[in-house]
C-alpha cells in the first residue's frame, strides 16, 4: 500500500476517534438516554463538548480537501517527496490539533496551520489543467 | 466493477437522497420563495427539518470515513469477502439509519448508526495503515 494511503487511513483512523471522544461527551453531559431518542430538545453543550464538536467539524473540512488530493495524487503517479512529506505532515498536526482543541492548549491554530502546509504540499503535486501526464 | 464500489456509489446516492428529503421538508416550512434568496432571517426549523438536517450531517461524517477506506481498499488490491461484507452493511444501516432519524423517537436510530461503523471498521481493519504490507 502507498506511504500516502497509510497517511489518509490514519487520517480517517484519527477522525473516528475524535468522534468518538465528542460522543463520549455528549454522553457524560447529556446521559445516553436523551441521545439514544431523537434528540429534538437537547440542552446546550458543556464547553468540553462543545469544544469536542468543533474540533471534528474543522476536522471534516480538512479531510474533505485531504482525503481527494492523496487518492489524486497516488492514481496519477505524482507520490513524489513532497507529496508524502505533506501527507505525513497533515497526519501529525491533526493528531497535535485534536488535544490542543479539547483541552484548551493555545498551540492549535498553529497545528491547524501545519496541516495546511501540508495539504498546500500535496496539491503542489497535482497542479490542475497544467496538462502534465 | 468492485461490489464495494457498488455500495459506495449506492451510498452516494441514499446520501442525494437524504439532501432532497431534507429539502423538501424544507420547503413545506420555510416555502420556496423564503429558501431561494439569500436565507438570511429564517425561522427555526421545526422539527422535522432539524432532524433531517441532523440526519444530513451524520451522513457526512460517515461517508468522509467510509468512502477514503472504499477506495483505499478497492486502488491498494484489499478487497476480500470482509470488505464486501462491512461496505454492504454499512450501506443497509445508513438505509435504515435515514428514516429512523425522520421519523422514530429512537433509539433503534443508533442501533443503525453502531452497525454502520460496524461496517465501516470492518474495512478498515482490512487497510490497517504502516503495517509494511504491500
Amino acid at each position: 500500500m502507498p506511504l500516502m494511503y497509510d497517511y489518509l487511513v490514519a487520517s480517517v483512523l484519527l477522525y473516528f476517534v475524535m468522534i468518538m471522544v465528542q460522543a463520549t461527551a455528549g454522553v457524560l453531559h447529556h446521559g445516553a438516554v436523551p441521545l439514544l431518542g431523537a434528540r429534538d430538545n437537547l440542552s446546550p453543550d458543556s464547553p468540553f463538548a462543545a469544544r469536542a464538536k468543533r474540533a471534528t467539524a474543522n476536522m471534516l473540512e480538512n479531510l474533505v480537501l485531504f482525503a481527494p488530493l492523496v487518492v489524486v495524487a497516488v492514481e496519477t503517479g505524482k507520490q513524489t517527496a513532497m507529496a508524502e512529506f505533506g501527507a505525513g505532515l497533515f497526519l501529525g498536526a491533526r493528531i497535535v490539533y485534536a488535544p490542543s482543541y479539547w483541552f484548551g492548549i493555545p498551540i492549535r491554530p498553529f497545528a491547524w496551520l501545519a496541516g495546511i502546509v501540508g495539504m498546500l504540499m500535496v496539491a503542489s503535486q497535482i497542479l490542475p489543467f497544467t496538462g502534465a501526464g | 466493477m468492485a461490489p464495494e464500489l457498488s455500495y459506495l456509489s449506492a451510498s452516494v446516492i441514499l446520501f442525494t437522497v437524504m439532501v432532497s428529503v431534507q429539502g423538501y421538508f424544507s420547503n413545506l416550512q420555510h416555502t420556496p420563495k423564503a429558501l431561494t434568496g439569500n436565507r438570511d432571517d429564517l425561522p427555526p426549523d421545526n422539527t422535522r427539518v432539524a432532524r433531517a438536517k441532523r440526519a444530513n450531517q451524520n451522513m457526512i461524517e460517515a461517508l468522509i470515513v467510509f468512502a477514503p477506506l472504499v477506495l483505499i481498499a478497492v486502488v491498494a488490491d484489499r478487497t476480500n469477502q470482509w470488505t464486501h461484507i462491512g461496505a454492504g452493511l454499512f450501506l443497509a444501516a445508513r438505509m435504515a439509519y435515514a428514516p429512523l432519524y425522520w421519523f422514530g423517537p429512537g433509539p433503534l436510530r443508533s442501533i443503525a448508526w453502531f452497525l454502520g461503523v460496524i461496517g465501516t471498521l470492518i474495512i478498515f481493519i482490512q487497510v490497517l495503515p504502516f503495517t509494511g504490507a504491500a
